[in-house]
């Protein structure tokens, strides 16, 4: 099964690209695929921003980041 | 000067003080290592990596610049309270072979426990902790080449003060006051005038403290553009100051 990031499940099952979810939370593209590789760390507001965006909870985005996650659990 | 440094090199090497320092804090890598591993045996536990523990590292190497003071504070071992300069400057070793010898020779040493201790983290991290493989190591190499002019700099800072007071804790208070206190301050009066803000920039501690970008991003100094240059630019510049005003300083300064 294919481990990835919920940020990215997430964008994508909103059909948003990482371009599109930048500029609704006013962050460069890079910004966010640096997140979604689990490289860079967003200060709070950012992340408060995104779950916002997605209609979701820091706890979906970033709590769980560490656990087996694939589409099938997301989606289920 | 190379026989004073070696002579300093071989007292530093009989400090008992020093050794245990160091192996309190190779046992507390290792606990660390240790616990991050039997806490990882939940999965639901999201820090038993390898990017957490080298994180933890290379985001705090502000608040390792206060470790070196207490580094300088073991390698100078109190000399003022053992009286053993006034013989070499009653040998006819001049002061500022002195000054120097006893700085190089703490650079030395701090350079070598430096290096040491982060092999260590290293090496248990990966033993120990699962591989996130998210480019750590190499952040970790970045920060300790920005960080190693920095650390030098805090140790000329303290060596300037221990030099010239006879008590350690009251050199130690004001190295702490210049290289902690004086960059928070400016910090908080840079948020109203630019031109602090600018100057506060280049305090080391300032460069070696993680800050978030325009796009709201955890970022470090040496990561963007010149900013390995400043480090090394500010890592020279303080150190030649302190270095050269400790000199004057303890030129007049009567050893007893």
């Amino acid at each position: 099964m294919e481990k990835a990031s919920p940020l990215k499940l997430h964008r994508m099952a909103r059909g948003l690209t990482q371009q599109e979810l930048a500029k609704q939370v006013g962050a460069s593209r890079q910004a966010i695929g640096s997140i979604e590789r689990g490289e860079g760390n967003p200060n709070i507001r950012l992340c408060i921003k995104i779950c916002k965006v997605l209609c979701c909870t820091l706890d979906d985005l970033f709590y769980n980041y560490a656990k087996q996650i694939d589409r099938d659990d997301l989606f289920m | 000067m190379l026989n004073y440094i070696n002579s300093e090199l071989f007292r530093i090497s009989r400090n008992k003080k020093l050794y245990l320092l160091i192996g309190i804090v190779a046992a507390l890598i290792v606990a660390m290592g240790a616990v991050l591993a039997a806490f990882g045996k939940d999965p639901a536990f999201p820090y038993a990596t390898t990017a957490f523990a080298l994180g933890n590292e290379y985001r705090s190497m502000n608040y390792l610049l206060l470790i070196v003071l207490v580094l300088s504070a073991y390698l100078d071992d109190n000399e003022y309270r053992q009286h053993t300069m006034k013989h070499s400057v009653s040998f006819g070793i001049g002061r500022s072979t002195i000054y120097l010898a006893r700085l190089f020779a703490q650079m030395i040493v701090s350079a070598v426990i430096y290096i040491l201790m982060n092999v260590l983290l290293v090496v248990v991290s990966f033993a120990l902790l699962q591989h996130s493989n998210v480019g750590e190591l190499n952040e970790l190499l970045r920060a300790m080449a920005a960080g190693i002019p920095l650390f030098l700099a805090a140790l000329a800072i303290s060596h300037c003060f221990i030099m010239n007071m006879e008590s350690a804790i009251s050199a130690e208070t004001y190295a702490v006051a210049f290289i902690l206190i004086l960059p928070i301050i400016m910090n908080m009066l840079g948020k109203q005038v630019e031109l602090i803000a600018k100057l506060a920039y280049w305090l080391p501690y300032n460069l070696a403290a993680p800050f978030f970008d325009e796009n709201s991003m955890l970022q470090l100094v040496w990561n963007v553009p010149n900013g390995m240059l400043h480090c090394y630019l500010s890592g020279l510049i303080f150190t030649v100051i302190f270095t050269v005003a400790g000199m004057a300083a303890f030129q007049k300064r009567e050893v007893k």
